[in-house]
C-alpha cells in the first residue's frame, strides 16, 4: 500500500462532505466575517452590552466547536440513507453551532459544551466498538477534536484572585486523560475486532467460492482497514471473484500443501534455513528465511518467506506460510483478487526498550520510539481451518486442538 | 486607589526631601492571563498523555512484558510536571516543552526519512498527521505564548542606547590636575552664539512642513488646515472643503 493510497484508504467516501465542510469552514467565517453578517446572538434576550473581547481559550473553545458542528451538519450529505441517523447528526450539529455562537457572543459555554461532547464521544464509542460502524480517519480526527473540547470544559481556567484551584485541575486533567484512553480503547478494539472477524470471513468464502458472501464481507473489510491502527489493508476493486481468480486461489493453496509437506517436521524447516524467534512457542510462532526474503521472488509456494508453526510441549506442527513483499509500499500480486488480500502492519519501533507495538488509533506510538509501515503480507494456511485458507489468524482453541492431534515431536538439531 | 495613590506621592515627596516632586507614577499589572494559551497547553498535554499511555500498554502487551510501559509512564509524568509548571508561569517548564516537541516532530520527520528505505514505508493519515505534526507544532506555538518575559538582572544595567540617568544633586568631579585645568581654560575656538528661539508660527492643523520663505509666517493653507475655531459648516461643506472625510 503506498502512502496515497493509505491516505484514500483512511477516509471513509460517506465522510467525504464532512472532510470538505471543515477544509471550508474558515473560508466561510471569513467570508462572513467580511460581509458583516450580523450574527445571531444566543437564545434568550437580547444582550445590550457590547461583546466583550474573546481570549485564547474561547477563541479554540469556538472553533472547536465550530468543527464539529460543521462535520456533523455534512455527515447526512454522505450518510442521507438512514432518517434516525440524519436526524441525529443535525441535532448535534445544530447544538454544536448554537454553543459556538454562544462562546463568541461571550455567553457561557462549558457546561453544554460538556455534556455534548461527552454523549458525542460516548455514542461513537460504543457505536465504534460494537461494530455497527467502522471507524475512519474523518471520524478518528472528530474525536480528537471532541476531546479537546472536552478538555477545555473539564480543566478550569486560571483566575486573576490567585486561588490556585490544584485540585479542581487535577481532576479536570485527570477525566481529560481517562475519557481519551476509554475512547481510544473502544476505538481500539474494535477496529482489531472487526479486522478479525470480516478478514476471516472473507477467507472462508473464498474457499468455498461463495460471491455473495465475499461481496458482503469486501465491503466490511476494506472499511476495518480505514482505522490504520496496527493494519493497514490495501484497497480492493469492488468486485466479485471471478472463476479464474477463484481457481488460481485453490492452486495456489494446493501446490503450497503440496511443497510444504517437508516442513512438516520442524527440524527439516531449521535445516533450510528458517529461523526460530525469541518467543520460540506459541500458537502462531513465525520462522523467517532471510535468503528467501531477498530472493526477488514473489509469492513462490516452493520458497516462502515465512513459516508458521504452533509448537508447544515439544510437538510443532506446521500450520501455513507467510509470503511478505520485499519491498514496503509496492502491492503484491492479487492473483485471487478479493480471495487473496494482502495486508501490511502499521507498527511503532521503540528504540529503549527495544520492542515493537502497534500505532494507536490516534495515529501516535510509545515514547522514543518511530512509526513504521511494514511490506505487504499474506497468510496461507495448509491447514483445513474453519477460518480458510487465507485469514490472517487462526483461533487459539482450534489451533491447540490442531496440535495435540497433529503435532510433530522435534529435537531443534 | 486614588487615595493610595495620594498618599504615596506625598510619602515619596518625604522620603526624597522634596527633589523628586513628581508624584509616584503607579503602573497597572498586567491582568491574569486568564483562559490564555496556558491552559490550552495544558489540555493538549493531557490528551498526549493519553495517547501515550494508550500506546505504550498496547506494546507492553503485544511484547508481553510490562517493563515497556516504563518510558511511557515515565514521558507522561515529565509532560504532567511541565504542563503544571507552564500553567504556574514558569519559563524553564515552557522552554522545556517546547525542546520536548521539537523532538516528536523530529521523530517525525525520521519516519519520513525512512520511508525511503525500500523494505520499510510510512502510512500517511489524517490522525497521525494531527497527532505527529499538527499538536507538537500548536504546543510549541502555545508554549512561545505562554513563556513569561525573561527577568533582566540589575547587574546588566539599563538598556543599550539609552542615556544613563545621571544624579542632578551629586557633587561636581574634583579637577585638580594642570592639564585639564588648561584645556577649560583655554578655548578651542569661536564661541558658537545661539539664535534665540522663535519667533514660532501660530498653530496650524495638520500643518506637517512650511512652504519656503514662510517660516515664522502664518501658513499660507488657511483654507485648507484653517487656525484658531473652525468654523461651524454643514457637514457636506466641511467634506468639499476637505477638512472632513
Amino acid at each position: 500500500v503506498n502512502p496515497v493510497d493509505a491516505f484514500e484508504i483512511g477516509i471513509a467516501p460517506e465522510h467525504i462532505p464532512a472532510l470538505v465542510a471543515v477544509i471550508a469552514l474558515p473560508a466561510i467565517v471569513l467570508l462572513v466575517a467580511h460581509l458583516r453578517v450580523p450574527m445571531p446572538v444566543g437564545l434568550g434576550e437580547r444582550r445590550t452590552t457590547p461583546r466583550p473581547p474573546l481570549n485564547l481559550f474561547d477563541q479554540w473553545a469556538a472553533w472547536l466547536l465550530g468543527i464539529c458542528a460543521a462535520v456533523h451538519l455534512a455527515l447526512p450529505l454522505g450518510q442521507h440513507d438512514r432518517p434516525v441517523l440524519t436526524i441525529g447528526f443535525l441535532a448535534v450539529g445544530a447544538a454544536y453551532a448554537w454553543l459556538a455562537m454562544r462562546v463568541v457572543d461571550g455567553r457561557s459555554w462549558r457546561l453544554w459544551s460538556g455534556l455534548l461532547f461527552t454523549a458525542s464521544l460516548g455514542a461513537y464509542a460504543v457505536v465504534s466498538a460494537s461494530g455497527a460502524e467502522q471507524p475512519d480517519q474523518v471520524g478518528i480526527v472528530t474525536v480528537m477534536v471532541e476531546l479537546t473540547g472536552l478538555g477545555l470544559c473539564l480543566v478550569p481556567l486560571r483566575r486573576g484572585d490567585g486561588r490556585k484551584r490544584h485540585l479542581v485541575r487535577f481532576f479536570g486533567g485527570a477525566g481529560t486523560v481517562f475519557a481519551t484512553f476509554l475512547v481510544g480503547v473502544l476505538i481500539w478494539a474494535g477496529a482489531l475486532a472487526a479486522h478479525t472477524g470480516t478478514s476471516t470471513d472473507v477467507s472462508a468464502a473464498g474457499a468455498s467460492a461463495s460471491t455473495s458472501a465475499l461481496d458482503h464481507d469486501h465491503h466490511s473489510h476494506v472499511q476495518d482497514s480505514r482505522a490504520q491502527a496496527g493494519f493497514v489493508v490495501g484497497p480492493v476493486d469492488g468486485t466479485d471473484a471471478t472463476p479464474q481468480q477463484e481457481a488460481a486461489a485453490a492452486k495456489l493453496v494446493s501446490d503450497l500443501k503440496t511443497d510444504l509437506a517437508k516442513y512438516a517436521d520442524l527440524d527439516v524447516a531449521l535445516k533450510a534455513g528458517y529461523k526460530l524467534p525469541a518467543a520460540a512457542e506459541g500458537m502462531e510462532v513465525h520462522l523467517e528465511n532471510a535468503a528467501y526474503k531477498k530472493d526477488g521472488r514473489v509469492l513462490d509456494p516452493t520458497r516462502p518467506e515465512t513459516l508458521v508453526y504452533a509448537i508447544s510441549g515439544g510437538r510443532a506442527a506446521l500450520l501455513g506460510a507467510l509470503f511478505v513483499m520485499e519491498k514496503a509500499g509496492t502491492p503484491g500480486p492479487a492473483i485471487g483478487g478479493p480471495i487473496t488480500h494482502w495486508h501490511a502492519h502499521n507498527v511503532c519501533v521503540t528504540a529503549i526498550p527495544p520492542g515493537f507495538g502497534l500505532v494507536n488509533p490516534f495515529g501516535g506510538c510509545t515514547a522514543l520510539s518511530v512509526n513504521i509501515t511494514t511490506p505487504e503480507m499474506m497468510h496461507v494456511w495448509v491447514v483445513d481451518s474453519p477460518a480458510g485458507p487465507f485469514a490472517d489468524g487462526l483461533d487459539d482453541t482450534w489451533v491447540k486442538a490442531y496440535l495435540a492431534q497433529h503435532g510433530v515431536p522435534y529435537t531443534l538439531h | 486607589m486614588q487615595n493610595l495613590i495620594k498618599f504615596s506621592s506625598t510619602a515619596h515627596e518625604c522620603l526624597t526631601g522634596y527633589r523628586h516632586r513628581e508624584s509616584v507614577t503607579v503602573i497597572d499589572a498586567p491582568p491574569a492571563r486568564r483562559g490564555g494559551p496556558a491552559d490550552i497547553c495544558y489540555v493538549l498535554t493531557m490528551l498526549q498523555v493519553a495517547f501515550l499511555l494508550l500506546a505504550g500498554l498496547a506494546e507492553s502487551l503485544l511484547m508481553g512484558n510490562g517493563g515497556y510501559l516504563l518510558m511511557p509512564i515515565l514521558k507522561a509524568i515529565v509532560l504532567l510536571i511541565l504542563a503544571a509548571r507552564i500553567v504556574s508561569g514558569k519559563r524553564w517548564a515552557a522552554i522545556t516543552m517546547i525542546v520536548v516537541q521539537s523532538l516528536t516532530l523530529a521523530a517525525f520527520g525520521i519516519q519520513l526519512l525512512l520511508a525511503f528505505v525500500p523494505a520499510i514505508a510510512l502510512t500517511v493519515n489524517l490522525a497521525g498527521i494531527t497527532t505527529n505534526l499538527v499538536m507538537p507544532i500548536a504546543m510549541i506555538i502555545l508554549c512561545r505564548q505562554a513563556m513569561p518575559a525573561k527577568r533582566r538582572r540589575i547587574e546588566e544595567g539599563p538598556t543599550a542606547g539609552y542615556p544613563v540617568p545621571q544624579d542632578p544633586y551629586a557633587q561636581a568631579p574634583i579637577v585638580d590636575d594642570a592639564a585639564t585645568l588648561r584645556t577649560l581654560a583655554t578655548p578651542t575656538g569661536p564661541i558658537p552664539v545661539v539664535p534665540p528661539p522663535g519667533p514660532y508660527p501660530p498653530a496650524t492643523y495638520g500643518q506637517a512642513t512650511h512652504p519656503p520663505g514662510t517660516y515664522g509666517q502664518p501658513a499660507q493653507s488657511v483654507e485648507r488646515f484653517p487656525t484658531g475655531a473652525i468654523p461651524a459648516l454643514p457637514p457636506e461643506a466641511r467634506i468639499a472643503k476637505g477638512w472632513q472625510s
